[in-house]
């Protein structure tokens, strides 16, 4: 089985298979690039990700474990197609994965899944934002993710009645 | 250091916004102001709806049938009706029916801008308007005013009650920033074709929408025909809004077209008792509030008729403290207002006036002077007017040009006499000028631009555009051809061009920087 070593930013290793690594859009471009500019084609191929630490690849390989077998998703699809999958696609499996994560590592994780191309991970924990949002106030939402109002005085006054209204109604 | 939402890039956060219901995109924008930003660019779908209106018809629009309102979170909407849907009295009052026939708004909180043309009928206005609370801009087409008919529908159930008779109290006013009334694509033959009684419901409805106060309104656009037995009347309604709004108004624009009477009558025909009945307009309440107007924009042009109204815009302009943009354009032609332009010379950008320029009382562009920031001049002198009645072809009618501040980058000048030194300092020695427009500057002596200055101005390559027309000085013109052999075969074209056409207007190409003319019907004339 082809394998390929994919190194974190904090350097550690992980060796997974080829199959595995090519269901990231990014990852199968590299190794894609990888074969073309090696001579050796039995070569194991090396791929450096510099913006995601250990812990954030070990987890979105282990997604990818998990979901080696999904139909692999058509990218570029419009939102109205993406929220559909994405509530097709969430297990049971999912929703345990995510579910001790704090807000940071879900941060973290919508990141790396971008800058990786998974589509699927990246919907599940835009999801799980979103759900962080809807429904809530804007105090909750501010409390939730550790924000604070930057609006200047008036600013704040005038939002605060535009959500009693919102409320009211 | 620990991930935190505002780390995500705004391509990210907003498709988080993206699968969110859009009342809660309304309520996540009032977290930050990043989020705002981010939000804003979520839920700003601009739609059409309705049928294409004819007004609209030059422009490729996408419209979309009107009941998409019910599903589509919109912000920014435009909406046009087809004529026939209106209620009358044989329609069955099924309510279920009216529900699809007469849609309102899915998430009537985002609606921020809204736009309307021909079709509506005021119970259903009331129906649409009355839930949009956030709305902060309002657009009415003239076509809008002309269909909007109080109680012409039978109200039908609950649903289309209109429970006022005004329409001003339908508009939500808690945060209307800009109130326009338009007439684009309104053309003189639309004018002649409605009837008398229908431009009546047009101007009774914009005095109704008039009556309202908009606490926050900072701007005000109206686009409308003039009718001369309604000036008086228009001009008390509009000075009684601009009474009430003197607070908050910032930018204020009054544009009429067309003139025209209500009543089957030429303007030729007016009597005595006629003009008599204008003359009240000249006791109208004095504006006693400073307005603090940045945008004072005043468009009553007619060549045949100085516009009685049009005093009590001049005291109302020659109030101002802080404009930036100041136009102000009609039939009569006053001086250059000095002390307002020296009032207002830290913050003045553009200027474009209709004023009257003889060599008694010439233009004196010293005032211009200290405007720091002036980048757009543009005077129409009242010469055209004058020729008729004395010829005043001493001039010059613009003195001490070179006090013109070097912050300009767009000079038009129309109908005033220049003699040829200001013209050679107008267009060659004001480093960020751009744009150059010199029409009917005067030929003879030595007025107008002389024929070396021209072809510096081709040589310099400075200008983005200029256009010329009777402004080339005669008699360099006859001395250019004199030195006929000693010209490239540019400067020869040009003279040619000069003496017996009018110059067309010239466009730096991008490619080389060389001047190309513009002339209509073919596409582009290389002339070097």
């Amino acid at each position: 089985m082809a394998l390929v070593r994919v190194i974190s930013s904090d350097g550690a290793a992980f060796l997974v298979s080829q199959r595995l690594a090519k269901r990231s859009g990014k990852l199968k471009t590299e190794i894609e690039t990888f074969r073309k500019s090696s001579d050796n084609s039995e070569a194991q191929p090396e791929i450096r990700i510099v913006t995601i630490r250990a812990e954030i690849l070990r987890l979105v390989l282990q997604w990818l474990q998990q979901h080696q077998n999904d139909p692999v998703l058509p990218a570029n699809q419009n939102e109205q197609d993406g929220r559909g999958d994405a509530e097709m696609g969430q297990s049971q499996w999912d929703r345990d994965f995510l579910a001790p994560m704090d807000l940071g590592i879900v941060m973290e994780l919508i990141l790396a899944a971008n800058h990786l191309e998974v589509k699927g991970l990246l919907d599940i924990t835009c999801k799980l934002v979103e759900s962080k949002i809807t429904g809530r106030t804007v105090d909750e939402i501010r409390t939730a993710f550790k924000l604070k109002s930057d609006f200047k005085g008036n600013e704040e006054e005038q939002t605060r009645l535009e959500n009693r209204w919102c409320v009211e109604n | 250091m620990v991930t935190h939402i505002d780390d995500l890039p705004n391509e990210l956060l907003n498709q988080i916004f993206l699968r969110l219901n859009p009342l809660d995109v309304d309520i996540a924008r009032k977290v930050s102001q990043r989020w705002e930003v981010v939000a804003d660019e979520t839920v700003g779908v601009e739609l059409y709806l309705g049928r294409r209106s004819g007004f609209l018809s030059s422009e490729n629009l996408d419209w979309h049938p009107l009941h998409a309102m019910q599903t589509e979170g919109i912000s920014k909407c435009c909406i046009s009706i087809t004529s026939t849907l209106s209620l009358s009295d044989d329609d069955e009052e099924d309510p279920q029916m009216i529900q699809t026939k007469y849609p309102v708004f899915w998430a009537p909180f985002l609606v921020k801008s809204l736009t309307l043309y021909g079709g509506i009928s005021a119970p259903y206005f009331s129906r649409l308007m009355s839930p949009l609370r956030n709305l902060t801009e309002l657009d009415l087409h003239i076509s809008a005013l002309s269909t909007l008919v109080k109680g012409q529908v039978k109200a039908c159930g609950d649903i289309l009650d209109c429970s006022s008779d005004h329409l001003h109290t339908c508009i939500s006013p808690r945060k209307l920033r800009s109130l326009k009334v338009s007439m684009k694509g309104f053309e003189f033959w639309h004018l002649q074709m409605l009837r008398p009684s229908k431009m009546c419901r047009c101007i009774e409805n914009l005095y109704d929408i008039l009556k309202g106060y908009y606490p926050l309104l900072q701007r005000f656009e109206l686009g409308f025909p003039f009718f001369w037995d309604k000036e008086s009347d228009m001009t008390k309604a509009l000075s009684q809004f601009l009474h009430k709004h003197h607070k908050s108004l910032e930018h204020l624009s009054l544009e009429f077209h067309f003139y025209w009477r209500l009543e089957d009558k030429s303007f030729e025909e007016l009597s005595d008792e006629d003009m008599n009945a204008y003359a009240d307009i000249y006791e109208l309440p004095e504006l006693s509030e400073i307005m603090n107007l940045k945008l004072f924009n005043i468009d009553i042009t007619d060549k045949r008729f100085i516009v009685p109204s049009i005093f009590y815009w001049e005291k109302l302009m020659l109030q101002q403290e802080s404009l930036e943009f100041l136009k102000y354009k009609s039939g009569y032609h006053c001086t250059l207002p000095k002390c307002l332009i020296e009032r207002n010379c830290h913050t003045l950008k553009t200027i474009c006036m209709t004023v009257r320029a003889n060599s008694v009382l010439p233009v004196d562009c010293k005032v211009l002077g200290k405007c720091l920031h002036l980048e757009r001049l543009e005077l129409d002198g009242g010469l055209r007017l004058i020729h008729q009645v004395l010829a005043d072809s001493r001039g010059p009618h613009l003195i001490n040009a070179d006090s013109l501040p070097q912050t300009l980058k767009t000079v038009r000048l129309c109908s005033i006499y220049i003699d040829s030194s200001a013209a050679e300092h107008i267009s060659l020695e004001l480093e960020r000028l751009k744009t150059l427009h010199l029409e009917d500057i005067g030929q003879c002596d030595g007025l107008g631009m002389s024929f070396s200055t021209l072809c510096t101005i081709c040589e310099k390559k400075q200008l983005d555009s200029f256009k010329f027309v009777t402004a080339i000085n005669e008699i360099s013109l006859d001395n250019a051809k004199k030195d006929w052999n000693q010209q490239t075969p540019f400067q020869s074209l040009l003279l040619i061009l000069a003496t017996f056409y009018e110059l067309p207007r010239m466009i730096k190409r991008d490619v080389d920087g060389c001047y190309v003319a513009e002339v209509s019907g073919a596409p582009i004339f290389p002339l070097s």
